[in-house]
């Protein structure tokens, strides 16, 4: 098994490397370059300038040569919208913004989910169940960004509780994460509480639940102990993926909110062409990505026995 | 078939990890016998209808394909026409649902839209399902140097994250002749179509392989089938469950997927009326109204929920063991 | 010889805004307009930085103690650099007018020029331009600092004023827009790839751009020039202090090496945060007008007018622009509507049509076109008020501006079908494309359009993209149509007119007109030193224009922003960059409150 995971650790490599190939080759089928949005006609000789001096004039295979010769040197390139800047630059400052609200909507998330999962089941066919469900199935049918509108007029504008854009760190300044967090997290949250559920149900029923109440155990150990236990299990599984889902997927909320953090940095970079940009963001991501499976694979093996790699 | 179960649970964002799940939940169906297996079908319905609530998700779906599909006849109005003087009206009699920032008429767009939308959701289904059958049938029956290969390039596709990658094709595909067609519609259909594909490849490759070693596979092979007539007959129609359910939550994944490109103003074009478009536009009033906003975000909501209902009822149905 | 223009960014505004990283000139709306309102919205100070008094003198009676002269602003967009030499985005200019001082300001209610580093504005009559007309003598004032504390001298402008020449710092920005020093055109030629670039720059200019000592500079122009010295007036023209930006190379000007920049203007930047927020505090050195009241200004970076207008509401900003939907309301309401504050800018909505390209090839077509356009419907409709139905492609204040020339181009459906009848006699009109970015109030634009051209029988094909692939698709004649508009960098009517002759072309002018009668006109009239027989040739200039138009016009910029209602002080110049009042902004103050 140790084998298992070390070839698939060093798999990660070539889908790293075809991903910067993919990626660069599919923004140069993009039509327009970074230079393409300056205006003023009188710097057309500075234009091709700055073109060759970035070499964009020569083959696409050539320029992905000098970007890999840098990449592997730990250098994501220069920031071609803010001449000056490098990515590494920009990218140092706002990875923060982005894994912060990544990890708090995947703790609001779970928290949230696997309560309201868990009272839907310890109470099923109670008001409660059909409330929980019922929360969880209208936070997942209203796209995040509707929800960020409908929390931003309410708290922000009408009660002026919490601020309508921004970001702190999310925890010495706690309240401008709130509204990104709720607005981001729902979904997922809907999506444990099902989950949970479910598992919590099917727990429930299984012989050793029984057993351990025939032996006459307090409800309330049986529940905690041998139900929220093993039911838990697909239920952790799930979180990994949902945080790399959550953070790599955070761009609208980051936009809608103002969050100075990487999927804004993203979108913004694909719109100007900022090719290194590009390439860095979409690297980044990926390599979360890639990871994260293969944590929830590695997490599999050590909570279910059964699960052999080969 | 370890490794297999392990990746298909791997990650992706929330909505499609929905869909990966679910369909990943079932078992397969034990169809042995050509004859047995309408009864099953047959069962499957049954079981299907007596489901309410999928019942219900199935009905609010037929509605709105209807609407969709008959839209010049019910809608009030056009969904360009512009009531100068009616801009950012609240819902009256003559405009039940209000009016837009243009001054065209809300309830009309909401009815249009919902061929635009539903339109994203079903025929994204089907260049999924293309590529899925193509990558994943593929693996599963092309032998070892096919398997290596397509499944190393789901891992890649997967290692992109999702939408950035579709906003990226979604740019791509901006440029080339496609884009001049239905307000750039199939724009949208290829870029979400291009990336939401492997969750599917890989539970259809799944499917097939274990196929492959089933009793009534290895007896057609014993008599004489050809290779061809047991992929058609036999193990096509028996991965068909699971992926009518994936399918079924795939659906509304892509309409909101599209939505947030409409939302960030890379969906398709106006004139052209879709939900996502719609709350973007109506998202430009909110300082003013909140109804342009509300109308397209309860039929996405409604939506999603029918769809939502009647994926869980097919696949309650479709395997009964699982609960 | 001519040419000179950048657009200013008009643009503003709504999610896709932010998304695109816009051309200067602006592809989307402006949610921030006004109706000519340009009152003083508070009464205090009153002294411009061109006054000249080096203190604050009497503050006003009502000020706020020092720890709350903290005002919290949006730019609207991150700035790319706040390098002088090679900003161009208004967002950038809003920043960097508080940070550089530059030779000359424009008064906020007159539009004359005003000196601002200088000691006075070059006349004739103080003998300051020499009787050849080309010869400039510009005197500094004494004592100027930079805010290191080290001496600003005449060397430091000719150090700015070349380096914007160096079109491997200024070739986004404005390099390249003033052509009329002497020898600019050949810098401008030069190869900026060679190695010795820097110094054929410089050699081409070392005769035109003259320190003669430390407070005085010589500037030749190429030939006479109306707007010769209002150039002088923009960011490329400002003085740089060459030791600072040999120091941080090419880092000069961007958000990791801003808090350290070595500036000249009352303000300095304390911190930059990328994609969040920059802080700018007083330059205790400044000595070049009145010091600033405020202790500290935030300028935030929001692209999206309904996200700003939230913030404001949610009183984490003192200052918003207006989303255009939210105007009605606010108008109803007597408390928020004592909050906004209007002007109007030197800055005209129009769109650009393509005029080598059918149907626009055929200036009938566009005659009507510009006939069959409802402006009044659009100003009301779309806008809210928040632009005034225009016809004329100048606004009223604009030197010479004669809105009756273009009557011919007033909404008449009658008429309008005529010239278009007469363009295509036949019927058989072409589709027209109407490319447009993606935000809803210019989709809401297209859409009015669309309908209004409907009525005259021209089918419209709505086509939104983002604005990099709208230029692009001018240039390649694919678009026929951009929606886009002027903002004047100064008042001198060349900025404007400049923009419709053949040098402009693939610039500023994406229409490709050309027509050698009118560059003929456009270059007399700057070259013609007396005013009336200027007016003429600027009758004629414009009289062109409305009978073969190179856009269709339909509305002026108004600026429109809310403020809280304890920033004091604020005079509005229809040359404000961002926000109302920011170009004098040393005159606000927090108010008790």
């Amino acid at each position: 098994m140790t084998g298992y995971f070390l070839r698939r650790l060093l798999w990660i490599i070539p889908i790293l490397w075809l991903v910067t190939l993919i990626t660069f080759g599919l923004m140069h089928l993009v039509q327009g370059g970074p230079f393409e949005a300056g205006s003023g006609k009188s710097s057309a000789a500075a234009r091709q300038a700055l073109i060759s001096k970035y070499h964009l004039d020569e083959p696409v295979w050539k320029q992905y040569g000098y970007y890999m010769g840098d990449l592997l040197q730990g250098d994501f390139g220069p920031d071609l919208v803010r001449q000056g800047d490098t990515v590494n630059n920009i990218l140092g400052q706002s990875w923060r913004p982005t894994v912060e609200l990544g990890i708090l909507t995947t703790l609001y998330a779970s928290i949230v989910g696997i309560f309201l999962g868990i009272l839907a089941a310890v109470r099923r066919n109670s008001v409660l169940d059909y409330l929980s469900v019922g929360f969880a199935t209208l936070g997942a049918s209203t796209p995040n960004f509707v929800l960020g509108i409908m929390l931003v007029i309410l708290f922000a504008v009408k009660l002026h509780w919490l601020p309508a854009v921004g970001w702190s760190d999310g925890i010495t300044d706690w309240k401008p994460a709130v509204l990104p967090v709720i607005s981001l997290g729902s979904l997922p949250a809907a999506y444990i509480a099902r989950i949970t559920r479910a598992s919590m149900l099917e727990v429930m029923n299984q012989d050793y639940v029984r057993t351990a109440r025939a032996k006459g155990l307090r409800e309330r150990v049986i529940t905690l102990r041998h139900i929220v236990r093993n039911a838990m299990i697909p239920v952790l599984t799930l979180i990994g993926p949902i945080s790399a889902g959550l953070l790599t997927g955070s761009f609208v909320i980051e936009y809608f909110f103002a969050i100075p953090g990487i999927g804004r940095a993203y979108v913004q970079a694909i719109l100007g062409r900022d090719y290194p940009m590009i390439m860095a963001t979409t690297l980044l991501y990926a390599t979360i990505i890639v990871i994260a499976n293969l944590i929830v694979d590695l997490l599999y093996a050590v909570v279910d026995p059964r699960i052999r790699y080969s | 078939m370890a490794q297999d179960h392990a990746q298909r649970t791997a990650s992706s964002p929330p909505a499609a990890v929905a869909t990966s799940e679910a369909a990943a939940a079932i078992a397969l169906p034990e169809l042995y016998v050509r004859g047995r297996a309408r009864g099953l079908w047959s069962d499957a319905f049954h079981r299907l209808l007596k489901n309410r609530l999928a019942v219900l998700g199935g009905i609010i779906i037929l509605l709105f394909t209807i609407a969709a599909v008959f839209a010049p006849l019910i809608a009030p109005y056009g969904y360009q026409e512009i009531f100068s003087g009616h801009i950012i009206e609240d819902p009256s009699a003559s405009h039940l649902f209000g009016t837009n920032l243009s001054g065209q008429d809300t309830l009309s767009r909401v009815i249009y839209g919902a061929r635009n939308s539903l339109g994203v959701g079903v025929f994204v289904q089907f260049i999924i399902l293309g590529i899925a059958i193509v990558v994943g049938g593929g693996a599963a029956l092309g032998g070892k140097w096919a398997d290596a290969i397509l499944m190393r390039l789901t891992d890649v596709v997967y290692a992109f994250p999702d939408l950035l990658f579709v906003i990226l094709l979604q740019q791509v595909l901006a440029g080339t002749r496609l884009a001049s067609y239905v307000g750039g519609l199939f724009v949208v259909f290829f870029a979400i179509g291009l990336v939401a594909w492997v969750n599917l490849a890989r539970l259809i490759r799944g499917q097939m392989l274990s196929l492959k070693t089933t009793d009534y596979v290895i007896a057609a092979e014993a008599i004489g089938a050809t290779r061809m007539r047991i992929v058609l007959r036999h193990m096509l129609p028996n991965t068909l469950s699971p992926v009518i359910v994936a399918l079924t939550f795939g659906i509304p994944s892509a309409i909101f997927t599209e939505a947030t490109l409409s939302f960030i103003g890379i969906g398709i074009r106006p004139p052209l009326a879709d939900w996502g478009n719609m709350i973007y536009d109506g998202y430009g009033a909110v300082s003013a109204t909140p109804w342009p906003i509300f109308f397209p975000a309860l039929a996405l909501a409604i939506t999603f929920l029918s769809f939502q209902f009647l994926g869980d009822g097919l696949r309650d149905a479709l395997d009964p063991r699982t609960r | 010889m001519n040419a000179r223009k950048k657009l200013f960014l008009l643009l503003a505004g709504s999610m896709t805004a932010m998304l695109v990283v816009a051309a200067a000139c602006g592809g989307g709306t402006s949610s921030s307009d006004k109706t000519a309102t340009a009152s003083a919205g508070g009464s205090s100070g009153g002294n411009t930085p061109a006054s000249g008094s080096t203190s604050a003198g009497g503050a006003p009676s009502d000020i706020a103690p020092d720890n709350q002269q903290v005002l919290t602003v949006n730019a609207q967009a991150e700035p790319n650099t706040e390098d002088p030499q090679a900003v161009s985005y208004t967002y950038e200019l809003t920043v960097n007018h508080q940070l550089f001082m530059n030779l000359f300001d424009q008064d906020p209610k007159t539009s004359q020029l005003t000196a601002w580093a200088a000691a006075e504005v070059p006349t004739k009559a103080n003998g300051d331009i020499a009787a050849d007309g080309v010869t400039y003598t510009v005197k500094l004032k004494p004592d100027l600092k930079w805010s290191d504390g080290s001496s600003l001298t005449a060397q430091d402008f000719v150090y700015g004023i070349i380096r914007g020449y160096d079109l491997n710092v200024s070739g986004k920005a404005y390099g390249g827009f003033i052509t009329s020093i002497k020898g600019a055109a050949d810098a401008l030629k030069l190869d900026p790839t060679s190695a010795t670039y820097k110094q054929d720059v410089q050699n081409a200019l070392k005769d035109s751009v003259v320190a003669v000592d430390d407070h005085t500079l010589k500037l030749v122009a190429e030939s006479p020039s109306n707007a010769f010295l209002s150039n002088f007036t923009l960011p490329i023209t400002s003085a740089v202090k060459q030791s600072d930006v040999e120091k941080q190379g090419a880092n000069y000007g961007v958000s990791s090496t801003a808090s350290t920049m070595v500036t000249s203007g009352p303000f300095k930047i304390k911190e930059w945060v990328p994609k969040d927020h920059l802080t700018i505090v007083p330059n205790d050195q400044y000595t070049g007008g009145q010091k600033p009241y405020l202790k500290e200004v935030n300028v935030k970076f929001i692209e999206d007018a309904n996200q700003a207008y939230n913030a404001y509401q949610a009183g984490q900003l003192d200052e918003s622009n207006i989303p255009t939907a939210a105007w009605p309301g606010i108008k109803a309401d007597s408390n928020k509507k004592a909050e906004a504050k209007q002007e109007e800018e030197f800055g005209t909505r129009w769109i650009t049509v393509d005029v080598t390209i059918a149907p626009w090839n055929n200036k009938d077509f566009v005659i009507g076109m510009n006939q069959a356009t409802d402006r009044e419907a659009i100003a009301n409709d779309v806008y809210f008020g928040l632009r005034e139905a225009w016809t004329a492609p100048c606004v009223k204040a604009v030197l010479d501006c004669n809105p009756d020339a273009f009557s011919n181009l007033a909404f008449n459906l009658d008429k309008a079908k005529a010239s278009i009848a007469k363009a295509y006699p036949n019927g058989n009109i072409p589709t027209v494309t109407l490319e447009t970015v993606d935000d809803p109030t210019t989709k809401a634009l297209a859409t009015t359009l669309q309908a209004q051209w409907q009525k005259v029988g021209v089918k419209t094909n709505i086509v939104t993209t983002d604005q990099a692939t709208l230029r692009a698709d001018m240039k390649n004649h694919k678009a026929g149509t951009q929606i886009t508009g002027w903002g004047m960098d100064y008042a001198d009517p060349t900025d404007l007119w400049a923009i419709f002759n053949t040098s402009s072309v693939g610039g500023n002018n994406l229409g490709f007109y050309s027509r050698d009668q009118y560059d003929k006109l456009e270059s007399q009239q700057d070259a013609e030193l007396d005013p009336a027989k200027r007016k003429d040739i600027l009758n004629q200039l414009q009289d062109f224009l409305a009978a073969d138009p190179p856009v269709i016009q339909f509305a002026v910029q108004l600026r429109t922003d809310m403020y809280k209602p304890y920033v004091k002080g604020l005079v509005s110049s229809p040359f404000d960059y961002i926000n109302y009042g920011d170009q004098q902004l040393v005159n606000v103050y927090i108010a008790k409150h």
